[in-house]
């Protein structure tokens, strides 16, 4: 077995210079575009895209060389945070998970310092095994909505201003362009994707699930689909969703979070949770169970 | 898994979708045997990937430096006429339907693990799973 020796090697040799970076997706060669157009006829002429994503396992190791443990842990959830980038090559077993965590092991002094991305490489290894019960069943619900509502009241397909990133969200259809042109967005993004279509919108979650599937360079069906009914509630405890000023929070500032382009996504979540899911109790606000947790805490040291 | 010391050239490893890497142990398991990779059109029409998706895997695949060849990937496998065919064990549906009813022998091999949980460890909520998983995960691999 070589293949952590490989990785450590082969890293520890790529200069600052080297260092990984998503390629021109100009600079794909065109045989090899023409190639899969010859031998996959069912491609639309139209769609073009190209990733920045260059597959094969020399580009898996530059990857694998930038893994920074520590900052992942700090600011994994930020956009432009010190993500692996390495899904791409973990989905096509370019480089196993096992590998990425051995790597982890090998940059952090503390081990509980990669602990955090430890444990996000183990959510794909925990939606493998609950695929492998489940088998086709992964395109039904494991569960009912939490939302208040059945089923039957999410439409069945994405509607035109999804499929053309033409919704009146410019935040939202940043995260479409970049789906539809790069075949990457960060998980954060998936997660607002995916509670503003089954929620928002109330459209049926395994539309979206089909949406990333043929456009994500490391879609996985078992990660997919199941994320997907994790933040659709069928198989979670309640309903993912966020507002305006969580974005605000998390995107830097390529994507446009103004007030005045985003105005649907706006609110407090107990305003929000009104709105979205108007069958189900008002959600409490979170500061006044945080200061009756206080209370509590301090009735009882008296 | 069955034995290696028996390999003939009749021999064949699977490369498809969910393995795009010489360093799976299916190539341990099967060192001399000829490696292919199917492009099965019909199978990634299925799918639904769009050109951007399609790109990546033949890159993965023109770096690994396998023979592709073209067609159904059952029928495929077939005509290679092989004894043995290795490939790494997924769960994809679609993948595991084409070496369904095989003459040849089919062996399956695992990637490395990355957890080891019993098989029947709860996988209701992942936090559940985690709790069983921690320790295994947060351990590096112990080379064999």
């Amino acid at each position: 077995m070589v293949v952590m020796h490989d990785i450590v090697k082969s890293s520890e040799s790529v200069g600052e210079a080297e260092k990984f970076s998503l390629s021109d997706p100009t600079k794909t060669p065109d045989n090899i575009v023409a190639r899969v157009r010859r031998m996959t006829p069912h491609l639309n002429p139209a769609d073009r895209a190209i990733s920045p994503y260059k597959g094969g396992y020399d580009e898996a190791l530059y990857a694998l060389s930038d893994l920074a443990p520590v900052q992942y842990g700090r600011t994994r959830n930020h956009l432009d945070g010190a993500v692996t980038r390495l899904s791409p090559y973990i989905r096509h077993g370019v480089v196993a998970l096992a590998d990425v965590r051995d790597r982890a092991l090998d940059q952090v002094s503390r081990k509980n310092d990669a602990e955090k991305l430890i444990q996000q490489l183990a959510w794909r290894d925990y939606w493998a095994r609950v695929y492998a019960k489940i088998g086709d069943d992964i395109w039904s619900d494991i569960e009912d909505y939490k939302t208040g509502f059945t089923a039957d009241s999410y439409a069945d397909d994405l509607p035109e201003d999804i499929l053309n990133a033409t919704t009146d969200s410019a935040a939202i259809n940043h995260f479409l362009r970049e789906l539809y042109e790069t075949g990457w967005i960060h998980n954060h993004a998936r997660l607002y994707l995916a509670g503003y279509i089954c929620h928002f919108r109330r459209i049926k979650w395994q539309a979206g699930a089909r949406l990333f599937l043929s456009h994500l360079v490391d879609g996985d069906i078992a990660s997919n689909n199941l994320s997907w009914q994790w933040a659709a509630s069928t198989f979670s405890h309640k309903p993912y969703f966020f507002n305006l000023e969580n974005l605000q929070t998390f995107c830097g500032d390529d994507v446009d979070t103004s007030y005045k382009n985003n105005k649907s996504l706006a609110g407090s979540y107990e305003d929000l949770h009104m709105r979205l899911f108007p069958l189900l109790p008002p959600r409490q606000p979170a500061s006044n169970s945080v200061t009756n947790s206080r209370r509590r805490k301090k009735r009882a040291h008296h | 898994m069955s034995s290696t010391s028996t390999q003939t050239s009749r021999d064949v490893i699977w490369v498809h979708l969910d393995a795009l890497s010489r360093r799976h142990p299916v190539f341990e398991a099967a060192p001399e045997a000829r490696a292919v990779f199917i492009w099965d059109a019909e199978d990634l029409a299925r799918r639904g990937w769009t050109l951007k998706r399609c790109v990546f895997v033949m890159e993965c695949v023109e770096a690994m430096g396998v023979e592709v060849l073209e067609g159904p990937a059952a029928k495929i496998l077939e005509s290679l006429q092989a004894e043995r065919i290795f490939f790494a064990k997924t769960a994809d549906p679609a993948l595991r339907s084409a070496v369904r009813g095989l003459k040849a022998e089919t062996i399956s091999v695992a990637a490395r693990s990355f957890t080891d949980v019993p098989r029947d460890t709860d996988t209701g909520r992942f936090f559940r799973f985690w709790n069983k998983a921690r320790r295994s995960a947060m351990s590096p691999t112990v080379e064999q």
